[in-house]
């Protein structure tokens, strides 16, 4: 794991866990959307589950979603792989 | 050079066996959350419900404000025993059991019209209790009951419908519009004013909402009418969980 990565997962546990304890819950938005967008979609998939689980189903029409933050760290996910496709450095200076 | 090759692709092939066992864990985990969410919310709650309460203040500190509020709320009990009282001399039990309890998080701690009380299936909360936030003003019904804590949805919560009274005699559908708003559609024709009172039906009752505004269109054969939860959802502090009602024989 690189020494950004640790950053980038520790910001937005970060992020989400001060959006439960402010409380103010667009935050804990923001830090899983930030942590799938920077590529990290499991681990904000992961924290998306545990904030579903604790808030319960929303009420009203998005009951059908069950899972509404985690189904947003997928797309957001999805975005940053449909995306990054497209907009992101397609000469990676990694390889040799 | 084939070394360093053979390095790479087997550090490739760590990483995405890694990978692999990592989503298959989530998609576990994802399918125990649809199957046995009731059993894993109660476990996170279990474990939430320090750090909850180190954050927003313990049960302990609240029981002087319960004794505070039981006893300005005494005069109102005596009146409400009364119409009790009244109720079974005409053979109907209206008595409803009470269960007090703290309220942990409301919004905006929770993202949607909910409430997470410190009472529990161990209290004797059952899911479908209605929940009161102090006299008869109810405020919402129990959805989901864990050991020592439960999960209210609030009347105003967006997509909740449900049956009331119009001054205790006109029929209406209620919508929840979230944010402790509501609203409901009466006929044109009724005498309607601000003010007039929104109560639930049933031998038990109990006041939801007062009309804040009413839109009237011309040429349209119903009016708007616009209603809010009259207590201040943000500093909800405890709130009473009413059985249902006791069938005992007078």
């Amino acid at each position: 794991m690189t020494a950004s990565s640790r950053w980038i997962y520790a910001v937005t546990f970060l992020l989400a866990a001060a959006g439960f304890l402010l409380p103010f819950w667009p935050l804990t938005v923001v830090g899983i959307v930030l942590c799938a967008l920077s590529g990290r979609w499991l681990f904000a998939v992961a924290v998306a589950l545990l904030f579903d689980v604790a808030w319960g189903a929303p009420t009203g029409a998005g009951h059908f979603l069950l899972f509404p933050f985690t189904a947003l760290a997928l797309v957001a996910g999805l975005a940053r792989l449909i995306g990054g496709h497209y907009f992101l450095d397609k000469s990676p200076q990694e390889t040799l | 050079m084939m070394t360093i090759s053979k390095r790479h692709t087997q550090a490739e092939l760590r990483a995405r066996r890694t990978r692999l066992v990592t989503v298959a864990c989530l998609l576990l985990l994802f399918v125990a959350a649809t199957l046995w969410r009731a059993p894993l919310s109660a476990a996170v709650w279990h474990i939430l419900r320090p750090v909850v309460e180190a954050r927003f203040g313990s049960v302990a500190p609240l029981e002087a404000e319960r004794a505070a509020a039981r006893a300005a709320l005494a005069d109102r009990d005596a009146l409400y025993e009364e119409n009790v009282d009244l109720k079974a001399r005409l053979d109907r039990d209206a008595r409803v059991e009470r269960v007090l309890a703290g309220v942990l998080l409301r919004p905006p701690a929770t993202p949607y019209d909910t409430l997470v009380i410190d009472a529990g299936s161990v209290e004797g909360v059952v899911a479908g209790d209605r929940v009161a936030s102090g006299g008869t003003v109810l405020i919402g019904r129990v959805s989901e009951v864990y050991a020592h804590t439960s999960r209210v949805v609030l009347y105003s919560a967006p997509g909740e419908r449900y049956d009331a009274l119009l001054r205790g005699a006109i029929p209406l559908i209620v919508e929840g519009q979230g944010g402790g708003s509501m609203s409901a559609q009466a006929p044109a024709g009724i005498m309607v004013a601000v003010g007039d009172s929104v109560v639930l039906p049933g031998i038990a009752g109990g006041f939801v909402a007062a009309l804040s505004h009413i839109e009237r269109t011309e040429a349209e054969s119903f009016v708007t009418l616009y209603m809010r939860l009259p207590v201040n959802l943000f500093e909800l502090r405890y709130v009473e969980v009413w059985k249902e009602p006791r069938h005992d024989s007078i």
